[in-house]
């Protein structure tokens, strides 16, 4: 009872813990994808009259009715508000909540069409990661409040992070598994490539050579792994080198799903960003980051939010933001840069695991 | 914290499986089903939009043009709850005074979705978005018709039969 008592303890206080400055610095690239990927969102909702107004099982399935195109614009407004003082680290805490609250409340409204988008990890990932405490690093509250600015962390924060990420990958395992997923006849990987072809109308290169694959191994190949894959992360969570892993290995997924599917779902690689070690990434680019930290030091809050203030106003002036505006194309080029970048360093990760294991395994060599 | 996730989780299954996804959950992207059946038929629901201009002419849009203003993930459900194929029977709803009135949005759109006419406001944007789509010509109507595309990768080459689901009319004289 005892030893389990302490597997749980230490999952719960030990097994995450993470350094400020590497929580910090995955708060500005968390804050960097809100601001140039995400934010503004939802703005077209009032364009589509109330009898579109379908909502699931939540919150807004006690209206009738689609809020105003000023709802919208107010919600984004403040969201770019936050999320640059998320990126900044002014009052991390305020931001961070605020931002999980306003992109929570703009989702209720776009996902009564009936469609939801499984972006949940990601709101998630704001009150969490706050009280993990990536704000103590890397940030104008880590210079304002030097008396607060201990850089102890809270590993459980992370912890529960990762619980959620496991929890929330075994629905999608469960949903296949109890769906034929399995049955060697079935090819389900192939199946929902066609439809993503035809009724979506997201065909490209990849998908048409794909399609040029008639091996029923491969195909029933592809279906277990992406089961076997969704599901490891629960059987690992517990273990962070293991889960790091299998994170590293999701992101070769999403960069598979990217080319052929063309659903960059860049959501997700962010969240697993967070279980990176971004210390490699510090002792690699230390001058800019001091540069940073010094920059952070000059930069007063009323001019932070005066820029905040800019960035919305522009944003919800174009109507979106900058890579939205060169990027109009269902097509996501940013998207699988983003899903090529992560799977690169994804590779480089696993490479370094490889040759630390066949390091040791030598080394331990009578 | 930890104890309530994990015990969230049955309750969201429960709710899952009774009425429909949740919003918010603790879920990903399902891909639920195969799609294919043991005779390696993979069966595509898919729907065109014939367009009868007052010239007589005919044009044929899709969905992905008439729903251009929202996200692409969006478009299957959108035409799927709002322009599926009218239905046969009358609506069934089973929801008692106190249901509907204390969610109000869940059973109307359900309500919506059974009636064979197009709403109102529905019928006003679609005639919007013809507009918008044949800036010069006058729509008389809309037809959204539903049909399957069942492919047999199996055959060699791969065979497509295309069946009739459905249609839904809509008239703007």
């Amino acid at each position: 009872m005892k030893a389990k008592q302490s597997i749980v303890d230490h999952f719960i206080f030990e097994e995450y813990k993470t350094s400020a400055s590497t929580l910090g610095l995955f708060r500005i690239l968390f804050a960097t994808y809100v601001l140039f990927m995400v934010l503004p969102q939802h703005l077209w909702v009032p364009r589509f009259p109330n009898s579109f107004f379908n909502p699931p099982i939540g919150p807004t399935m006690f209206f009738t009715r689609f809020p105003s195109a000023q709802f919208f614009l107010v919600v984004n407004g403040l969201s770019i508000l936050a999320a640059v003082c998320l990126l900044f680290g002014y009052r991390t805490r305020i931001a961070s909540i605020g931002l999980a609250l306003l992109w929570f409340s703009g989702n209720c409204w776009a996902y009564s069409f009936g469609k939801i988008n499984h972006d949940i990890l990601l709101i998630l990932m704001l009150p969490i990661m706050q009280l993990a405490g990536w704000g103590k690093a890397h940030s104008m509250d880590a210079r304002r409040l030097p008396a607060n600015g201990e850089k102890e962390t809270r590993a459980w924060a992370v912890a529960l992070m990762a619980l959620l990420v496991a929890l929330a990958m075994m629905t999608a395992a469960v949903a296949k598994l109890t769906s034929g997923w399995l049955d060697p006849h079935s090819h389900a990987v192939l199946a929902h490539l066609l439809v993503n072809d035809l009724v979506t109308g997201r065909s490209n290169w990849f998908t048409n050579h794909m399609m040029f694959i008639h091996s029923g191994l491969v195909w029933e190949f592809f279906d277990d792994s992406t089961i076997f894959l969704e599901a490891a992360f629960l059987f690992t969570v517990a273990w962070r080198p293991a889960f790091r892993v299998v994170c590293a290995l999701a992101c070769f997924f999403h960069l598979g799903i990217a080319l052929t599917m063309e659903i960059a779902y860049v959501g997700n690689l962010i969240v697993y960003a967070a279980f990176f070690d971004w210390s490699a990434l510090e002792s690699r680019s230390g001058n800019l980051l001091r540069a940073w930290d010094r920059m952070l030091g000059k930069l007063p809050a009323p001019g932070l939010l005066a820029l905040g203030s800019v960035i919305a106003f522009a944003y919800l002036g174009l109507g979106g933001n900058p890579l939205g505006i060169l990027f109009t194309d269902e097509w996501d080029p940013p998207g699988v840069a983003v899903c090529t970048l992560a799977a690169l360093i994804a590779g480089m990760f696993l490479a370094g695991k490889i040759r630390r294991y066949a390091h040791e395994r030598r080394t331990n060599l009578p | 914290m930890f104890l309530a996730v994990i015990l969230w989780m049955p309750l969201q299954y429960l709710v899952t499986a009774r009425y429909g996804e949740p919003y918010p959950a603790l879920a990903m992207p399902s891909f639920a089903g195969t799609l294919i059946d043991r005779g390696g038929n993979i069966r595509i629901a898919n729907v065109g939009c014939k367009v009868l201009l007052r010239s007589g002419a005919v044009a044929w849009t899709s969905a992905y043009d008439l729903l251009s203003e929202a996200p692409s993930a969006y478009h299957d459900l959108i035409m799927t709850h709002m322009f599926g194929p009218a239905p046969t029977k009358p609506p069934a709803l089973r929801a008692g005074r106190f249901t509907a009135l204390l969610f109000p949005g869940r059973i109307l759109g359900r309500y919506r979705q059974a009636q064979k006419k197009l709403d109102p406001q529905t019928k006003d944007w679609l005639r919007s978005r013809m507009e918008a789509l044949y800036p010069s010509q006058r729509v008389t109507e809309v037809t959204f018709v539903w049909y399957a595309q069942i492919f047999n990768l199996k055959q060699v080459p791969p065979t497509i039969v295309t069946q009739p689901i459905g249609i839904r009319q809509v008239h703007f004289q």
